[in-house]
């Protein structure tokens, strides 16, 4: 890289939208500040995202347009693109999206996310600490410890082998959520890594309840929280810290869908899944999903391991000005993720055949703990919109299906945005608020760019 | 500017955010120990790997390729050239990547914060206070925040 710095749309926009608008598309903002294309801005705009805008009159100012915005995915294999995302190479996985690669962190293009069940390949991938070497691990799985202590009566120190045989097997379809899904959305940025909405998955799951376990080891009186390990060497490789450790209230390690799981989708979990055993705490940031499961600490206080402090999976109590520092006492733990819908059909980058007047559209909607009650779709920016037929969960924790059929009413660029509602009433809300310094619960209306050719 | 220019050169430049170098050359002064490569035959040799590498898992969680964290070959001009270029780089990357650094936009403050956590919770090496301030103007003037919201900037930050 030279000294010479290039100005990206984006910077262009962060500066002053307005004027980026003048600038790239001699586009105005009118005293309501919709946007407002003059003849040449529109046809600026058209040419940048391939296509007429029908509903320019409705696209408010400022707004970088999706088909910019976020990074096309490319359909076909073949060399490594020069520009654009970088695309995960590992053998087992589909073309995921690499955030970083130490610690990998990978997530899955919401186009990828189209199926029922997450297929193991497009699951996304964060890790916190290396992956730990095949070559540490015992040659049978079956042979795996994981350590129950803290306040039980009886510690547990059980191999996998006996989990799997002395209680009863469940599987679910879970939600699986990075607590960061979304980061990508606040502005100014927060800190961690900028997920889009791709740090998710809904994946079969085989295992035993962690109720069971924790009643086998008989809970005392004055245990109330959990605490997670699991065999990820930390970043550092000082192999006396944890990489993270984080856990869950009492009452969530004991509900029926909180599980060790030891097959995803009906198979053995892969390594950079968690292989041999792994928590799932369907619903809550990912984090207390301790991959490579070896202990599960029973605390009689909220834990304190490594990624509970500070401000790492806390919401600021008080709304705080973006990009400020913040105070870490005035934070209350990250739970329940929010609820967040997906257009998983048609992809973003999508072209439609000319003549094309309708599309049956689909996605996914979920909302941690809670279910989504309703979706709604627009393709005028949000002035109007329209319900999409909800699905029920295949079962508590499974994500839901969503779909509509959608006029298109001419040729043109289109951008396609989901809104779900989950049952207590809360929406997707327009832009990512509650700002805070590490970025989480940013979940507003999703995006997707298409274009009728003519 | 051009309009077309403006917009070619943007999408340029969010394609060079968003890549990551590989090339050979200086590595970080910390060593991960890593697993050996792979096996090029997987299916062949596996009995014989059993043996060399610990004994087989289960089917399906050996992986055929090693995850890119093992491999993982960050230099120093992965980051931009500056002032503290390569402090920075021999102080963040001994643990993580610079795709982590390099995906972050914040101001001088929450850089603190961050090489401060970094110490706190991951344990880093504690510098001096030159080598501090050097490395936190070096990130803060980098990577500073690149979105701002339709309204432009916000009213309550200097």
């Amino acid at each position: 890289m030279t000294g010479k710095r290039e100005r990206g749309l984006h910077e262009l926009y962060a500066d002053d939208p307005e004027r980026a608008d003048a600038l790239v598309f001699d586009r105005r903002a009118d005293a309501s500040r919709r946007g407002f294309l003059r003849g040449a801005g529109l046809a600026g705009m058209g040419a940048a995202v391939g296509g007429t805008i029908p509903f320019a009159g409705t696209m408010p100012a400022g707004l970088v347009p999706a088909a910019m915005a976020q990074p096309v995915q490319q359909a076909q294999a073949g060399p490594p693109a020069e520009k654009g995302p970088k695309i995960l190479k590992m053998d087992g996985k589909a073309d995921l999206v690499v955030l970083g690669d130490k610690p990998v962190v990978a997530e899955t293009p919401a186009h990828l996310l189209d199926d029922e069940v997450t297929p193991t390949e497009k699951f996304f991938v964060r890790n916190n600490g290396l992956t730990p070497d095949p070559a540490s691990m015992p040659s049978d799985p079956k042979a795996w410890k994981i350590k129950i202590d803290g306040e039980v009566n009886t510690p547990l120190d059980i191999t996998l082998g006996d989990l799997m045989t002395r209680f009863p097997q469940v599987t679910h379809k879970l939600m699986l959520e990075c607590g960061g899904n979304g980061r990508s959305f606040f502005v100014p940025e927060a800190r961690g890594n900028q997920w889009t909405n791709g740090g998710a998955g809904c994946a079969e799951w085989t295992g035993v309840r962690l109720a069971d376990v924790l009643k086998a080891a008989g809970l005392k009186s004055t245990a109330v929280y959990t605490g997670h390990y699991g065999a990820d060497p930390h970043l550092s490789g000082d192999a006396t810290k944890p990489s993270i450790s984080r856990g869950v209230r009492l009452e969530k390690a004991m509900e029926e869908h909180t599980i060790i799981a030891f097959k995803m989708n009906g198979k053995d979990i892969p390594l950079i899944h968690g292989a041999p055993a792994r928590l799932i705490v369907p619903g809550w940031a990912g984090s207390t999903s301790a991959k490579w499961l070896n202990r599960i600490w029973v605390r009689d206080k909220e834990h304190d391991g490594p990624g509970m402090g500070g401000f790492s999976y806390r919401m600021s109590k008080k709304p705080i000005v973006p990009g400020s520092k913040g105070d870490e006492k005035d934070t209350v733990i990250l739970e329940s993720m929010p609820v967040r819908s997906i257009v998983t059909f048609p992809a973003h980058g999508t072209r439609l055949a000319g003549g094309t007047r309708k599309i049956d559209l689909r996605g996914h909607a979920w909302a941690g703990d809670n279910t989504v009650q309703s979706v709604e779709i627009s393709i005028d920016y949000g002035a109007t919109w329209k319900k999409a037929d909800v699905k029920a969960p295949a079962n508590k924790f499974a994500w839901q299906r969503f779909t509509a059929s959608i006029d298109l009413p001419s040729a043109g660029y289109y951008e396609i945005w989901s809104k779900a509602t989950d049952s207590k009433g809360a929406t997707q809300p327009f832009q990512a608020g509650h700002w805070n310094p590490q970025g989480y619960g940013g979940n507003p209306v999703s995006r997707v760019a298409v274009l009728v050719e003519t | 500017m051009k309009p077309i220019t403006a917009v070619s050169v943007s999408i340029l430049a969010l394609a060079v955010a968003l890549l990551v170098d590989r090339g050979a050359g200086l590595r970080p002064r910390v060593e991960i120990p890593q697993a050996a490569p792979a096996s090029p035959t997987p299916a062949s040799s596996a009995p014989q790997a059993a043996t060399t590498r610990g004994g087989t898992l289960a089917k399906g969680t050996i992986p055929r390729s090693l995850p890119p964290d093992a491999s993982h070959q960050d230099t120093v001009d992965t980051l931009p050239p500056g002032k503290g270029q390569e402090e920075t780089f021999y102080m963040c990357a001994a643990c993580h990547g610079t795709a982590l650094i390099k995906q972050q936009g914040m101001s001088r403050e929450l850089w603190e914060a961050s090489f401060q956590l970094m110490i706190d919770r991951h344990g880093m090496a504690k510098p001096d206070d030159a080598d501090r301030a050097l490395i936190i103007d070096y990130l803060a003037e980098n990577f500073p925040p690149r979105r701002k919201g339709r309204g432009g900037d916000n009213p309550f930050l200097k």
